[in-house]
């Protein structure tokens, strides 16, 4: 067995054949299997050549309800334009088709009509929703998201403000970028991680929030700014020079649209739910009083506890006790004070910051009372850390959250350090 | 007749590779009958002492017969007919598990990647390399687990590891609010997957030492609930327990969340190949304990002419699920699966060692 081939040229000229025949055997189906392994290589009867498919860069969904009918509308990037144009000559560089169904998904299949190449989602980076459809219900919409396979779910969802059309979003030419959905992602990245005014950060999270009890959705806002004739781009104006303003949120109640949240609002949602990684704020200076002094805010903590208590009545009052922590820096300030030295001054300034933040959160906490959405997720609280009294107020929560429940909020605010310079410009 | 042998680490990793491929992708304790939603680790917690019950016990048992198959001893304590009548159900499992498995995974690829293929495309192409594997015995079989172990276990570790940073800690509470019932119900599912182990039953006759069979088992029973644990701890901090329990593939879904970087997307691949290595394997060493105690039960010398009988009927078998809903109420519900797995399981276990202990005590009492 040590030198397989002298024992195999020392075997008998039979034996020989007959090892030879096994091996040729062994070798037949080792290439057979081979052969048929290759064949599926290609996807089986889902093989579909990248040629044949049009790479959808961004879907949006709108409802028509005087047909009860649903418009999916896509963007596809040109590659072949971005190429020969490098993408900022006088042809814009991607399509814009769109259907329309009794269902979302019928939609979406449907757009094969209307271009000459199957749509293909899987590289989709945003979702717009028409407020139409939002007012209607997301519900079909999340739905068709949730099971179709080629659907990320790391996209960006979003509200389209007003009457705008998708369509008219999708065809606007942004400054520096290639196709709308390219800059609009960019600038959602921007909303979120160095303003904190867009509150969407994937589809995945607002599918979560939508099933949680005790929570109501938050999906971003955008709106295109006025366009001109003057904006044309084409012969036949196949795109709008413009600008895209992405800030401000929509706050859902169920799947509906309810209302909207302002730039400040979503600021006191992302206090409450840790979502500020990045935020400004301008306070007052604490020296005089009027000017303005701008700080950035780059780290916040928050914990927030349920509370029940009974008053004198015999009654039940819900509150939730919030404790935010944040650190901030000076970025700019216009007064002539130099905040150098620990003291009253710089305990003054955090105090004001404190405030700032304070006033954030009570404005967003009164406004989604008056909405009667709980886009703060304070009966989630009470799910999660007192379910029994939950179960016993789930289906009067709304109510609850609107008149009853009151908000306990204690901040504790560090401005930490002042920039390249001391003392300020005088 | 010469015995096939495989190493203790072999037979560790075909239990491991079984019993975590296919559990991990439809994670039946969260987004099966049982409704635990985010208690659904502390189910795992009580299923691992299931398992660990039911491995050791049939592990335990064929320690004492070290040379004798399940379907050879169960003659030996019962006598040939009982004996034949009880090694049946085990017969039973190991075919249905081999085409539950095989339809599970053809039913993951044609929802995710391919739903224009047929799914007896994907299950008879499959089925065609696990003839290969079983005709080739199990010595390949064990050697291409301990090759493919390695690999399934880094892929499934980074699916695992890439979700954590955004593990949602909040997801998991309230903690035990409903009581134990549901959680005990969720359980009742992975318990009785637990069957698999009934594949000791025809493997340990193979294994170098027999005797250190209960440890071997043990420690795969170990490693495997391990993955699924954390598979379910990742789903319900990632996804929340509603969003994971409406998921049907709730892995996968998790990973459909995570973007690591601009240009490195879709990652779910990775799991997906795991899996498909892991099915092979599955599916391999199911039928080939199948063929091979139709074989002893028969008595006949080889196993290899029963095997494409026995394929055509196991390929039949997973065909026969109508749909995904219908497979799902079969191998994802506590009223089905209980009845169908766990009670036949623990059935022949109470007889087999209720027979060994008769038999010990009385050849004392004679002695």
């Amino acid at each position: 067995m040590k030198y397989p081939l002298l024992n195999f040229l020392s075997t008998k000229k039979a034996n020989r054949e007959i090892i030879v025949g096994v091996h040729k055997l062994k070798l037949m189906i080792a290439v057979g299997i081979i052969f048929c392994a290759l064949l599926c290589c290609g996807g089986c009867w889902d093989r579909d050549e990248p040629e044949d498919q049009a790479f959808v860069v961004a879907t949006g969904i709108d409802y028509h309800p005087d047909q009860e009918l649903y418009e999916i509308i896509v963007q596809v990037a040109d590659p072949g334009a971005l190429v020969a144009e490098g993408g900022s000559g006088e042809t814009p560089s991607f399509a814009v088709f769109s259907a329309k169904g009794h269902t979302p998904f019928q939609a979406a299949r449907d757009l094969a009509l209307h271009s000459t190449r199957e749509p293909f989602f899987a590289h989709s980076e945003l979702f717009a929703i028409s407020e139409n459809t939002a007012r209607h219900g997301l519900g079909p919409a999340l739905d068709f998201f949730r099971r179709e396979r080629q659907i990320r779910l790391t996209a960006v969802p979003f509200i389209l403000e007003g009457d705008t059309s998708i369509t008219q979003l999708f065809r606007t030419d942004i400054p520096l970028e290639n196709y709308s959905a390219e800059g609009m992602t960019r600038q959602a990245e921007q909303g979120i991680m160095r303003r904190a005014v867009f509150p969407s950060r994937s589809l995945a999270d607002t599918l979560m929030c939508s099933n949680l009890p005790g929570r109501d959705m938050l999906i971003g806002r955008v709106a295109v700014e006025k366009q001109t004739k003057e904006d044309k781009i084409g012969e036949e104006g196949e795109a709008l020079r413009g600008t895209i303003k992405m800030e401000g949120a929509a706050a859902f109640k169920e799947d509906e649209l309810v209302g909207w949240f302002d730039q400040s609002q979503i600021k006191g949602w992302g206090w409450i739910h840790e979502k500020i990684e990045a935020a400004t704020v301008n306070i007052k200076c604490p020296a005089h009083d009027k000017h303005n002094i701008g700080l950035e805010i780059y780290e916040a903590q928050s914990d927030m506890k349920p509370v029940i208590t009974i008053d004198e009545n015999a009654n039940r009052q819900y509150r939730i006790d919030l404790f935010i922590q944040a650190d901030g820096r000076i970025q700019d300030q216009l007064c002539p004070t130099g905040y150098v030295w620990e003291g009253d001054l710089v305990n003054s300034l955090n105090q004001r910051l404190a405030q700032v933040i304070k006033n954030n959160i009570k404005d967003s906490f009164e406004h989604a009372q008056s909405l009667g959405t709980d886009v703060f997720g304070f009966g989630n609280c009470f799910y999660r850390e007192k379910y029994r009294e939950w179960k016993r107020i789930e289906a009067d929560w709304v109510e609850i959250f609107q008149n009853d429940l009151r908000l306990n909020i204690e901040v504790d605010a560090t401005v930490r350090r002042a920039g390249l310079i001391q003392e300020p410009w005088r | 007749m010469t015995v096939e042998k495989i190493a203790n680490r072999q037979l560790l990793f075909i239990l491991f590779i079984t019993r975590t491929v296919m559990p991990m992708s439809m994670l039946p304790v969260l987004a099966g009958g049982g409704n635990a939603m985010q208690d659904a680790w502390i189910s795992m917690l009580i299923a691992t002492g299931g398992n660990i019950i039911l491995a050791a016990a049939i592990a335990g048992l064929g320690t004492k017969f070290p040379r004798l198959s399940i379907v050879e001893y169960s003659q030996r304590l019962l006598g040939g007919v009982a004996g034949r009548l009880v090694s049946l159900l085990p017969i039973t499992v190991y075919f249905t598990v081999s085409a539950m498995e095989m339809r599970m995974y053809a039913e993951i690829i044609n929802t995710a990647f391919l739903p224009r293929t047929p799914l007896i495309a994907i299950i008879g192409i499959t089925m065609i390399l696990a003839t290969v594997g079983i005709i080739s015995g199990i010595e390949v079989l064990g050697r291409t687990a301990d090759f493919f172990a390695l690999w399934i276990a880094i892929f499934l570790i980074i699916s695992l590891l890439l979700p954590l940073p955004e593990i949602c800690i909040e997801n998991f509470q309230p903690v035990l609010a409903r009581g134990l019932e549901p959680v005990i119900s969720s359980a009742l599912i992975p318990i009785a997957i637990g069957a698999q182990y009934l594949s000791i039953g025809m493997l340990l006759p193979h294994v170098m030492t027999p005797a250190r069979g209960v440890s071997t088992a043990l420690t795969a029973v170990i490693m495997s609930m391990t993955f699924t644990f954390l598979s379910t701890l990742v789903v319900i901090g990632k996804m929340s327990p509603f969003e994971g329990s409406q998921a049907t593939f709730p892995l996968l879904t998790v990973f459909r969340t995570i973007e690591t970087s601009e240009f490195l997307q879709r990652l779910e691949i990775l799991l997906v190949l795991g899996w498909g290595l892991g099915i092979f394997i599955s599916a391999s060493i199911f039928l080939y304990c199948g063929v091979s105690a139709l074989s002893h039960w028969f008595k006949t010398e080889s196993y290899r002419p029963l095997v494409l009988p026995a394929v055509v009927i196991v390929v039949i078998i997973s065909m026969l699920f109508e749909d995904i809903f219908q497979l799902r109420t079969f191998a994802l519900t506590p009223e089905i699966s209980v009845p169908l797995f766990l009670l036949p399981t623990i059935f022949v276990l109470a007889v087999l060692w209720g027979a060994y202990l008769i038999r010990k005590l009385l050849s004392r009492w004679s002695d």
